[in-house]
């Protein structure tokens, strides 16, 4: 009994350890020396640890900039995709109205659309959405806010849904009969209800925006001030040879935030996942 | 009886309120993109992206000609297949183990949900760069091992034949997979309340017996929406197999998100065709899983 769990252990923290092996090497290369990363005596180890790599990478190429362009837009994605989320999720789950079967199954399906797929359009939309409101224009930070923002609603909501379900109704009715209106009802007792569920919604929409690659690449054609994150690395790709201390660096500075926030948040966010799968 | 109807006019009108914000932006950026997508499918599409008139279904037999199409198709179903079961299976065993305390547990835990949060296409490029044939680790432990004779070269290059390609690819997919499932999972066990687990115990019952038929049933809902969520997920995936093999060597890793963007080269028109029938074919995946999903709940009663 007491061995089968020994074992169980063991496993275990191989699993952990072997998943986590990946972001160990990013880390581990970005540290060594040039000459130990081109040697064919690879070492899981370094003794001469060096920030050369981490000093080429910030210091060229704006790199602070891009990493404040890619955590604003973020940050804007996770607060307006939580409201907007948010008050989606208790209009279909409160509310019986025409059309609300349709609207759920268009947030299902636009769930499945292959983004890359859908560049050339989007480049389109974007241009002459920028036309009529400037800030969500091409080259701009706002058109990204926009795209992910969309992008991330389907799964905010679905998710969002199961957390306003299990609110009992009858919660809300007390404070109705006490004579709360209802905005006071959605943000002073809803609200505080389905936070933990905000917390899941939050990890998917800000991981996407942080890490997103293509959208960046198709919007933000000529501004260089706007670029994001994943455009900074894009510098050390050379097709003749790759410069993988550079690459390492790059990838660990724009690691790092997002592992902090989700070891962070890890707790809540069984519960938070905990709360959408409960049926 | 004024005062009546406007309550229900405004009745009628707070959903609306509420609810529009979403609908319109996901009408806007992600629907209506998905209309143009549909439109520039029938439509005869000059290689600079210049619309020269309608093309009927010619777009669609163009591309149901391609000689590779159908292997494409058949790929990405055993893709997704093939992904989203190890990924399944797997993260029921992960889930299962980090649910009990052990030592380390905390640590562990933090190490499961890394690859979560790096980038999948840093991750893939990471795991392109531990397979390469000149440089590679993978290949240097083999080397140190003796099951492989030199690097470079043919031998020591597995992203370059279709036999160990596609595995490997595979196995990138679960690798990414895995955090996000076996927290949700994880999620699923904590909402099991304990006392039926000593019920059971009370009863005698053995250990399979109860994960079989406790367990597993009350997992249920969180397995249908984790399971749900990979499928979408992995059937669209694009970062792995593009950054890893492009869908080479000979379109033997190809699927097809891949075929897609290999043709958005040469026949934007024929490329939108290949992107609708992606489409559609999600949706059928996802019908025929919540069809399933659901079958399963009758039997279980």
């Amino acid at each position: 009994m007491t061995r089968a769990r020994w074992i169980a252990n063991v496993v275990a923290v191989t699993a952990a350890a072997v998943t986590f092996f990946p972001i160990y090497w990013m880390i581990l290369s970005a540290f060594k020396p040039a000459s130990e990363i081109q040697s064919l005596n690879v070492r899981p180890w370094t003794f001469a640890p060096t920030l050369e790599h981490f000093q080429r990478v910030l210091g060229g190429e704006n790199f602070g900039r891009y990493f404040l362009n890619s955590l604003g837009v973020a940050l804007a994605v996770v607060l307006l995709s939580a409201l907007v989320a948010f008050l989606a999720a208790v209009a279909v789950t409160r509310f019986k109205f025409r059309m609300r079967t349709t609207v759920l199954i268009m947030f299902l399906i636009a769930q499945m659309v292959p983004i890359e797929a859908l560049t050339i359009p989007l480049f389109f939309l974007v241009r002459d959405l920028g036309a009529v409101v400037p800030g969500v224009g091409l080259n701009t930070l706002g058109s990204l806010v926009l795209v992910h923002l969309a992008f991330s609603l389907p799964f905010a909501i679905w998710m969002m849904r199961g957390f306003v379900a299990a609110v009992p109704e009858a919660l809300e009715e007390a404070a109705m009969i006490d004579g709360a209106s209802r905005p006071v009802i959605l943000w002073r007792i809803l609200f505080p209800l389905v936070a933990p569920g905000l917390v899941a919604t939050s990890v998917f929409s800000f991981i996407t925006a942080w890490n997103d690659f293509i959208f960046a690449r198709t919007f933000i054609i000529s501004a260089k001030d706007n670029q994001t994150l994943p455009s900074a690395l894009l510098v050390f790709f050379k097709p003749d040879e790759m410069d993988w201390g550079g690459i390492m660096a790059g990838s660990t500075l724009m690691t790092i935030p997002v592992l902090v926030f989700f070891i962070a948040v890890q707790r809540r966010l069984i519960g938070g996942l905990g709360g959408a799968v409960k049926d | 009886m004024h005062q009546k109807s406007q309550s229900r006019m405004s009745r009628a009108l707070t959903p609306l309120i509420w609810i529009g914000p979403a609908v319109i932006l996901i009408a806007v950026v992600v629907i209506w993109p998905v209309v143009v997508m549909i439109q520039s499918s029938f439509q005869k599409i000059s290689r600079f992206g210049v619309v020269q008139g309608g093309n009927g279904f010619d777009n669609y037999t163009k591309l149901f000609d391609e000689p590779d199409f159908g292997g494409v198709m058949f790929r990405s179903l055993i893709w997704v297949v093939a992904v989203v079961v190890l990924t399944v299976v797997l993260s029921l065993a992960l889930a299962q183990l980090f649910n009990q305390k052990f030592p380390l547990k905390r640590v562990a835990r933090w190490a499961l949900i890394a690859p979560w949060a790096a980038s999948v296409l840093m991750t893939a490029i990471i795991f392109k760069w531990m397979l390469d044939p000149e440089a590679g680790l993978v290949n240097m432990i083999l080397v140190d091992l003796g099951l492989l004779d030199a690097l470079g070269g043919a031998e020591a290059d597995p992203l370059g034949k279709a036999s160990t390609a596609m595995p490997w690819l595979v196995f990138v997919a679960v690798f990414v997979s895995l955090p996000f499932t076996t927290y949700a999972l994880l999620a699923g066990l904590a909402t099991i309340p304990s006392d039926v687990y000593e019920a059971a115990k009370m009863d005698g019952a053995r250990k399979l017996r109860v994960y079989w038929s406790i367990t597993l049933p009350l997992l249920r809902p969180a397995l249908t929406v984790a399971a749900l969520i990979n499928v979408m997920n992995v059937f669209n995936n694009f970062p792995i197999i593009w950054a890893m093999t492009h869908g080479q060597p000979g379109y033997s890793t190809a699927t097809s998100t891949i075929f897609m963007f290999i043709l958005k080269g040469t026949d934007i028109g024929e490329s939108a065709a290949m992107s609708v029938v992606n489409f559609g074919m999600v949706i059928v995946l996802t019908a025929v899983f919540l069809k399933v999903s659901r079958w399963n709940t009758e039997v279980a009663r």
